[in-house]
Formats: C-alpha cells, sequence, structure tokens
C-alpha cells in the first residue's frame, strides 16, 4: 500500500510536468501578448516591460525559465513553508502564488461547502428513497434529482436570486460570506445570507448525482445474502440499515465523490460570476482575456495538481473501506 | 453448466421452448421500447430536433430573422400572437432566437458525442490491442489529459482557436474544443471492456477455431464491448450542452448576432429585473433536452445492461 501511494505520488511529477508543457504551448499558440492590448503604450516602456518579464526571449528559453523557477520552489517563514515559484503576472505586477492563495481560499470553501450540502442531501435523499422504494416520498426524490441534474446551476442561480433575494429577500446576492480559515469551524463568523444561494445552485446537480447513485446501491445491497442473513440473526431493522446496508451501499459513492469534490472546488466558476464571488474564475478568465501567461499557467498547474490528489486520495479511501480491494 | 444453474428456471425454459434465439441488440431494443421515459424522452428529443432544424431552414417556422431588430413591434415583450415567445432587450423575436439557439446546442451536444465515440473508440481500441507496450503510451496520454480542469482547458483552447478561419465555423470551434476534454472517459471505457472480453470464453473459442484477429476484434469484441460505450456518449450529449452553455454564459460563445441557449439565458438573466421570459424560455429548452438525453441515457443502460437494474 505504501509503496502504491509513494509510486502514484512520483507519478504526479511527469504528469503535472506534462500538463504544464502543453498548458504552455497552447497558452504560446493564442493570439497576441500581453501588452498587445494596451496600444498606447510607447515603445521603449513596452521593450523595457518585456524585457523584465523575459517576453524579448525566445519562446522556449522562456519555457525554461518557468520550468526552472517551478522545480527550485520558493521558502517562506509562514506555513507550508514551501511555496512553488508560479512566477509573476504581468498585468497585476503581484506572485500569481499570492492571487491563487487568495482566490483559492473563496473558491475552497464555496466548493467545500456545495460538496458538504451535496454529500449530507444527496445521502438522505438517496437512503430514504430506497427504503421506501416506489412510495411517494420516492417519487418526490426522483423529481427533485431529476430537478438538480436538468437545470444548469446558471438558471438555478438566476432564479433563485431572482425570488429568494429580490421577491423575498430573504439572501444577499453579492459576495462572498465565509469566513477567513481559523474562524471556519465557527458558524457565527459565515455570513449565511450571502451564503446560501451560491452553495445551493452550485450543489444540486451533484447532490441529484449522489441520491441517484445512493439509491441504487442501496437497493442492490438490500438484495444481497448478507442482509437476508442478518434479519435471519434477528437483528433490529435499525442496525441492519445502519451497519449492514448503508456502509455497504457508501463504496460506490466515494469512487465519484473524489472527482466531484475537485470539480466543485474548480469548476465554480460560473456561480462565482453571477453572485460576483472573489474566487479563482474571475481572475482566471481575465488572464486569458488579457494573455497573462504566468497566472494561466500558475492556475492550471495548480487545478492540475488538485484534480490527481483528490483522485489518489479517493483511491487510497477506497481500498481502505473495501477488503476486496488491494493495490499491488 | 455452473453458470446455467445460477439462472432461475422460467428464463431458462422460456428460452429453449420459444426456439428462436434473440440477439442482444433486438432484445436491448424491445426492453427499451418498454421503457415508458425513456421513449416518451426519445419522442421530445427528436420533435424538438425536427423542429430546430426546420426553424433554421424554413421561414414559414421561423417567422422572423433572429437577428433583425424589430423595433417597431416593441422591447421586452411577453408572448403574443405576433411574436409567440415575445422579444428581447433589442426587439428580436425570441421564438426565432431559441430556434437558433437549440439548434446549435444541439449540433454542439451531438457534435461532441461523434468525436468522442470515434477517438474514444479507436484510443480505447488501440490501448487494449496493441500489447503492454502501446496500451501503456496511449493510457498515460489519457491520464495526462484527464488531469486537466475541463472548464479551465476549454476556455483556454477556445482563446487559441478564436476568430480562426475553420470550416464550420464557431460552432465547429466549439465542438472541438470540447470534444478535447471528453474523449478520454469513452477511450478507459473501451480499454477495460476490450481487455475483459479478450479474456472472455467465446473469444478464447473464436480463436480456437481459428478466427483472424480482424474478425474476433470486429465480429465478437467490438459488438459486445459497445452497450455501455453507447450509454456513455449518450451521457455525453447533455454534459457538452452544459459545457457550450457554461462558455457561452461567460463571454466564450458563439459570434453574435448568433446565439446558442446559454448566451440566451446570459441576455435573460441581465434583463432579468425588467422581464421574465428572456429567462424563461432558453431555461426551460435547456432544461428539457438535458432532462430528455438523461432519461434516455438511463434507458439505453437499462436496456443494454439488464445486470445493472
Amino acid at each position: 500500500m505504501t509503496a502504491y501511494v509513494i509510486r502514484r505520488l512520483l507519478w504526479l511529477i511527469p504528469l503535472l510536468w506534462a500538463v504544464a508543457t502543453i498548458t504552455f504551448v497552447v497558452m504560446h499558440l493564442v493570439p497576441g501578448g500581453p501588452f498587445d492590448s494596451n496600444d498606447k503604450l510607447p515603445p521603449a516602456t513596452r521593450e523595457l516591460l518585456e524585457e523584465h518579464y523575459n517576453l524579448d526571449k525566445p519562446v522556449y528559453e522562456q519555457y525554461y525559465y518557468y520550468m526552472r523557477d517551478l522545480v527550485l520552489v520558493d521558502i517562506r517563514s509562514e506555513p507550508p513553508f514551501i511555496y512553488p515559484d508560479l512566477g509573476t503576472s504581468f498585468t497585476q505586477d503581484r506572485e500569481v502564488t499570492d492571487i491563487i492563495s487568495e482566490g483559492f481560499t473563496v473558491s475552497a470553501q464555496l466548493g467545500l461547502s456545495a460538496f458538504i450540502f451535496a454529500l449530507v442531501f444527496g445521502l438522505t435523499l438517496g437512503i430514504v428513497s430506497a427504503l421506501n422504494q416506489n412510495s411517494p416520498l420516492d417519487y418526490f426524490a426522483a423529481a427533485l434529482s431529476s430537478l438538480g441534474v436538468a437545470v444548469p446551476s446558471f438558471v438555478i442561480a438566476t432564479v433563485g436570486v431572482l425570488i429568494f433575494a429580490v421577491e423575498l429577500g430573504w439572501f444577499d446576492v453579492l459576495g462572498w460570506g465565509g469566513p477567513a480559515w481559523h474562524q471556519m469551524w465557527n458558524p457565527l463568523a459565515w455570513d449565511w445570507r450571502k451564503v446560501v444561494l451560491p452553495v445551493v445552485s452550485l450543489g444540486l446537480l451533484p447532490m441529484a448525482f449522489i441520491a441517484r447513485i445512493t439509491r441504487a446501491s442501496m437497493l442492490e445491497v438490500l438484495r444481497e445474502d448478507y442482509v437476508r442473513a442478518a434479519r435471519a440473526r434477528g437483528l433490529s431493522e435499525r442496525v441492519i440499515i445502519l451497519r449492514h446496508v448503508v456502509k455497504n451501499s457508501l463504496i460506490p459513492i466515494l469512487t465519484v465523490a473524489g472527482p466531484m469534490l475537485a470539480a466543485l472546488v474548480t469548476g465554480s466558476f460560473i456561480v462565482e460570476r453571477i453572485f460576483a464571488i472573489n474566487g479563482i474564475g474571475t481572475p482566471f478568465v481575465d488572464a486569458v482575456f488579457r494573455r497573462d501567461y504566468g497566472v494561466i499557467m500558475g492556475t492550471t498547474i495548480f487545478y492540475a495538481s488538485a484534480v490527481v490528489i483528490a483522485n489518489l486520495v479517493v483511491d487510497v479511501l477506497y481500498a481502505a473501506v473495501d477488503p476486496r480491494i488491494r493495490y499491488s | 453448466m455452473a453458470h446455467a444453474r445460477a439462472l432461475p428456471l422460467p428464463d431458462l425454459l422460456a428460452g429453449d421452448a420459444g426456439g428462436k434465439r434473440n440477439g442482444v441488440w433486438p432484445d436491448a431494443l424491445k426492453r427499451l421500447s418498454r421503457n415508458r421515459p425513456a421513449m416518451i424522452a426519445l419522442f421530445t428529443l427528436g420533435a424538438i430536433f425536427v423542429l430546430a432544424a426546420l426553424g433554421n431552414y424554413v421561414d414559414v417556422i421561423q417567422r422572423y430573422d433572429p437577428a433583425a431588430l424589430n423595433y417597431a413591434d416593441g422591447t421586452k415583450t411577453g408572448p403574443s400572437w405576433d411574436h409567440f415567445l415575445g422579444q428581447d432587450h433589442l426587439g428580436r423575436d425570441t421564438w426565432a432566437r431559441v430556434l437558433q439557439g437549440t439548434w446549435i446546442s444541439l449540433r454542439v451536444g451531438l457534435g461532441v458525442a461523434a468525436i468522442a465515440l470515434v477517438v474514444g473508440v479507436l484510443v480505447g481500441g488501440a490501448a487494449a490491442l496493441t500489447g503492454s507496450a502501446g496500451d501503456n503510451i496511449l493510457m498515460r496520454v489519457t491520464d495526462a489529459l484527464y488531469a486537466f480542469p475541463d472548464l479551465l482547458f476549454i476556455i483556454l483552447l477556445r482563446a487559441v482557436l478564436d476568430g480562426r478561419d475553420v470550416p464550420g465555423g464557431d460552432v465547429a470551434i466549439i465542438i472541438f474544443t470540447i470534444a478535447f476534454v471528453s474523449w478520454m472517459t469513452v477511450a478507459r471505457l473501451v480499454r477495460g471492456q476490450m481487455l475483459s472480453l479478450a479474456r472472455s470464453d467465446y473469444v478464447l473459442a473464436a480463436r480456437a477455431l481459428g478466427a483472424s484477429q480482424t474478425r474476433i476484434v470486429f465480429f465478437h469484441m467490438l459488438p459486445n464491448a459497445l452497450g455501455p460505450v453507447i450509454v456513455a456518449v449518450t451521457f455525453a450529449i447533455p454534459v457538452a450542452i452544459f459545457a457550450e452553455s457554461a462558455l457561452a454564459f461567460i463571454g466564450f460563445g458563439v459570434a453574435p448576432p448568433a446565439a446558442s441557449l446559454g448566451t440566451l439565458i446570459d441576455e435573460g438573466h441581465r434583463q432579468i429585473i425588467e422581464t421574465k421570459w428572456m429567462l424563461i424560455f432558453p431555461g426551460s429548452v435547456l432544461a428539457v433536452l438535458m432532462l430528455c438525453f438523461t432519461f434516455l441515457g438511463d434507458g439505453l443502460r437499462d436496456a443494454l445492461d439488464p445486470r445493472s437494474r
């Protein structure tokens, strides 16, 4: 198991190299450079700027500098001490690492909250509808999850804003209400009026997805021989459901949970845009428009590592939960 | 015989008594036609497809030029006999715009699914059949592309290809961009199927009977691997439509005055305080499309893989 994890972590290096290289090539294929849009720039200033950011060098040399900086990490005094050196943003003249960590604080809170929302409500819906198969409750849950699958997050968000913020005035819609990280566990630090709508619009699709999988998986486990054996042994229904059925039907959910968490944390662009949340989405889209190479590269590399690590964690958890799975 | 005994007896008897043995596909078709939600979805999709196609090429159905600014009739109006779905903030006819948007969204969804199917089957099949070295290379490439954050890469690719002169124009560029991040799932699925089928008894039997490798791949393995692949491709259609509308929503859609459903929803979102119709119509069409493809995918899965029910 340890060997497997180490091998997977080592595999991360060529993978991230490939991601960085492909992004670098694709990015430089975009017509125009970061200082092209600013046509009022005097030629001398522009030359100085390009020299400052190494943009006057040939592309392969820029690639070499970028990769060298990436490998030689920054050591800083604050935890986690080792920071990747992702270069400087050409349009904001700030460290890309700082821009990403700032935006990611918000995006990660939004994504995590949506994930927890999806998990809690999805599991509940799935379990309840599996235990009451073909009852009105089951049909209601099916209708709710169909709605979650069918209606895109930006439609849900817009309609939600219209009904709950504009008409009813229950929620605020501009900005994110999450606290600083050390306040995460204090419910009073959250501005719930700002948090609820974005989290629900982002979490409804994964919630529907989890509910569907949970229901199917529960129904399958309920038919297993060991459940019948547990009934024959005279165990109470509560023990059978909690200890035998629910626990075993969680395994398929684990496989989708990792990629889902990664997708939620990285895929909140649209919801962030609707609610004017200062996450990582807006800087990235702006960077693409302005050809801000440093921010484009940094965000892609950062997210790719997040996705890969999330998948690794899931695979390890999978083996830990299901003793039938062994990695060699 | 150990397998046969595990089957319920009536099934076995029915299979023998009928004397006629149905293939996998007629059986699946029969199961699909009995699935009411899937059939309703299929019918609805067919109707929407025909209407959207006609609405883009037949003036009587389209009624107005989707780009024409009919200020004289008013702006931001609700549904009426003159304008079935009302007009937008520039006086354009929403009926014509929604038909155009639906046609673009459908083309994107189906185009992406077609590319994902072809590339996925080729790469996955090649990986499974070329032995361990080829398998390793192809699957590592797939892994690397899988690690890309989808939306980030779509946006980047879209920016690279923006404004280039490509046959098929913007829609072709968008299809290519989304397909680029969509084929990996199919490739992995095909590879897994092929690898497990290669070890199955009937492939071994065919090989023992002296069938050629080509014959085994095309007559025995591919048809049997196709079921789950078709299901995966069906589910890829709504995902692609969703990706396109998300792209359009953040401003990377087709060039105006053409508009996909995502663009229309974005415009509706901007005008929401003054008129709700501009959001409601494209939003509902998009929701119906997503719902129908999902139901169809569910039905296909139940029909093609009876064990999963």
